[in-house]
Order: C-alpha cells, then structure tokens, then sequence
C-alpha cells in the first residue's frame, strides 16, 4: 500500500478529462472544472445513469471503452468507481481529436515559442509594475508559426493585463489534439494568460 | 515610460526573430542612432520613397525603414518573415500603422530623460571640442541647455557654450567691429550701439556682485549713475 500523503485532489481538479463524484441519491458532491464544462452540453442525472449502468459489480473500478458524444464533446472511454455504497465516481475520457487545415501552413517559420514569449515579455515589463510569472518548458520543439502576427496578437493580450497586479503565464503541450497540416501531425500548445 | 535601456534590450531580443518593431518618438530623440547601433548591417530604406522601400521589403530579410510616418499604403506593405525596424517621427502611432508592428517602443524626449543630461552633454561636448581643437575648459548649466528640439537645439546650445567661452577679448573687439560695419548707419549711432556692450557689463555685474553698492565701487561710477543706467536697461 501506497502511504505517500501529497493532497492529489489539485491533479484531479485541473485534470482535462471530467470527474464526476455522486452521492447515493444521484447528487453531485463533487466535480472538476471539466466536468463543470461538459455540465453545460449534458444532464447530470444522465451522467449519474451511465455510472449506475457501467458501475463494476462489486467495489473497485471499471474500466468500459465506448463512445459517447455530448455536442462537441467526445469521449472515447469511461472509468466507473466506488468503494462504499455511499458515492460513486465517473470519468469520462476525451477522444484525441484531430484538425485538419491545411491554410496554418501559410507563411510560417520554425520557431522557439519561448523567445516569442520573452521578447514580448521584455517590451511589457516596460510598462508593467506588479508580478509576472513565467511557466514554460524551454525544451519544447519549434512550433511552425507565423512569427509577426502571432507576436502582434500576443502584444494585444498583453496589453490587457498592463494594469494587474499579478500575471502568470503558461505554456503547455496538449495532451491528446494534435493538428494536421499537409497530412502531417502536430502536437498542439496550450498558451495561458491569468491576471 | 520607456528608459532608452528597455527599448535597447527590446530591440536585441527581437535580432534573432522574424518580427516588426517600430520605433516612435519626437524628431531628434537619438533614435535613428540607436538603430544604427544595433542594426549596422541592415538595409535601410526611406519610406518617403515607395518603390525603394517595396523593393528593399521584397528583397531584403532585415530592412529598417526611416521617415515612417510619410509611408503611404502601410496596410499592403510585406512584413511577413522579415525583420522590420521602422522609425517614425511623431508623438502617437495611428491606429492602422499599429496594426502592423509585434513591438511598439516609444522614445522619450531629452526632457524625460534629465538624469542621462549629465553624460550626454558631456559626450557631445567633448565631440564639438574635438572638432573645434579647443582644449580649454567649458563650464555648462545643465538647467540652461536648450532641450526643446531634443539633440538638435542641445547640440546647438552646446556649440554656442564652447564658442561663447573661449571667445578672447580681441575675438570680442573684432565682432562688435564687424557688427559695427554692418550696422553703423543710423543717426544717434551711439547712444543706439552702446547698450551692446554696457548692458552685458552690468548684467555680470550684478550677477557678480548682486550689490549695487559694491557694482558701483567695481566699475568706479557713482552709485546714482549706476540706479539710472539699470532702470534704462531695464535691469531692476
């Protein structure tokens, strides 16, 4: 038995794939800010039904592979749980999706995000006075892009935060989209501003 | 604001990138100097000339371009893959020129810039000494240089400081001589050129001594002659 005692619940709070957790009477008592999304796009009495459906027969887990689709969510797999007859867990697994648009091909250059990133940063903290922080990995590959618009949106959005007092920036990879140019795949990257 | 050291590191990180960068600021500001420090290999074009400046975008990867603000048809120019150093004369960037540029740097003016006064003044007079061969010191009132036209009326001031002090008695004689030449031709020349030399004498003088007591003993004058001669030049 594992005896770590880390709090993981910030793991399944930011995790991109809905959890759901019900009571015994089909109420919520917990759900990740995914779930809440996909909330929007379903009931969560048609939820608490697909976890008593796939539910495994005595406790532990259940592992189900089937495809299910709420508006523009897919999902390729659901995970069924409980250990007491108290509350049962439900998660919902996104499809990898797949984009294919040919036109973001168009005048772009293999690029180091980050230095996009930093030269922006430079021209920003110019005006900015309160605390910025950077996240990124500088392992990244390069990205294709076109350089000069991508910075001038970037100098627009940086724009909005001039006045907070706080800013963090994000970079992040992906996990499971990735998009195709010319029939070839490429992993996505997540850029995140909070001020 | 913009210290002239962020537009500097701004300008250096952007080498390396794909990018447009324009430079806005006051005419005389320093900052076509600025760019030709860190861009001496690139092609520069003026943008008062279009076809020169079309032909420089379509051949050329790192192209700076002068005199932005008379650029015509700005929302068709090329930026796409190129690094673009664009100098605008002006306060404020339009809206539609905006549009264009990754990284907008505003230049302060030499009267934002007051702290840097010192060295700056310093530098160009040791320039203006250099070309004037004069070697003799040249004392300077920061508070009285001229900063209204940014480089070009300090560099001017200065100028006129450096010839001003090294300007020897006889140097003096022979510009009132020439002045005189030029505008003795009039009735009452006299009493009409004197002010020339008595009212600068009493000025120092006052500044000098500031007693009118003590002037009128350094000049040997009587001290009534002394009142009248400031209220005539009006000096009091």
């Amino acid at each position: 038995m594992n005896t770590i005692s880390t709090d993981f619940r910030f793991i399944v709070e930011d995790d991109i794939h809905p959890f759901l957790l019900f009571n015994k009477n089909g109420r919520v008592k917990y759900l990740n800010q995914s779930a809440e999304r996909l909330s929007g796009s379903c009931s969560i009495g048609e939820l608490y039904q697909l976890a008593l459906q796939y539910a495994p027969k005595d406790f532990g887990t259940r592992m189900v592979y089937i495809d299910l689709h709420y508006r523009t969510y897919l999902f390729y797999a659901i995970r069924v749980m409980y250990q007491n007859e108290e509350e049962i867990g439900l998660h919902l697994y996104n499809k990898p999706t797949l984009i294919n648009d040919s036109r973001l091909g168009e005048n772009t250059v293999a690029t180091d995000l980050n230095m996009l990133i930093e030269a922006q940063i430079t021209l920003f903290q110019a005006q900015f006075r309160g605390e910025l922080q950077l996240m990124t990995d500088y392992q990244f590959p390069k990205i294709e892009i076109n350089q000069n618009a991508f910075s001038i949106l970037l100098r627009k959005v940086f724009a909005q935060f001039v006045e907070a007092a706080h800013v963090r920036v994000s970079v992040k990879i992906k996990v499971g989209e990735s998009v195709i140019v010319d029939g070839k795949k490429y992993p996505l990257l997540v850029l995140e501003m909070k001020g | 604001m913009q210290t002239i050291e962020d537009i500097r590191q701004g300008l250096l990180h952007t080498k390396s990138l794909l990018t447009a960068s324009v430079l806005v600021g006051a005419p005389y500001t320093g900052k076509q100097t600025l760019v030709r420090t860190l861009y001496p290999h690139a092609v520069y074009a003026d943008a008062r000339d279009t076809d020169a400046l079309m032909h420089a975008l379509s051949n050329h990867t790192e192209v700076v371009i002068e005199h932005f603000e008379t650029a015509k048809s700005v929302a068709s120019l090329d930026f796409d893959n190129r690094r673009v150093i664009a100098i605008y004369n002006g306060q404020v960037l339009p809206p539609s020129m905006e549009e264009k540029f990754a990284f907008i740097y505003f230049m302060p003016s030499l009267k934002e810039r007051r702290g840097e006064l010192p060295e700056i003044a310093e530098q160009i007079l040791k320039s203006i000494k250099e070309q004037l061969m004069y070697d003799g010191e040249v004392r300077v009132d920061l508070d009285r240089l001229d900063l209204e036209q940014n480089f070009r009326s300090l560099k001017m001031s200065l100028y006129k400081e450096v010839i001003l002090q090294s300007l020897g008695r006889s140097d003096l004689e022979n510009i009132l001589h020439r002045y005189f030449l030029e505008h003795l031709d009039i009735e009452n020349g006299y009493k009409e050129h004197l002010p020339l030399f008595e009212k600068p004498l009493l000025r120092a003088g006052l500044e000098k001594y500031r007693s009118q007591l003590k002037l009128a003993k350094a000049l040997g004058i009587n001290r009534n002659t002394l009142r009248k001669k400031i209220y005539e030049h009006h000096l009091d």
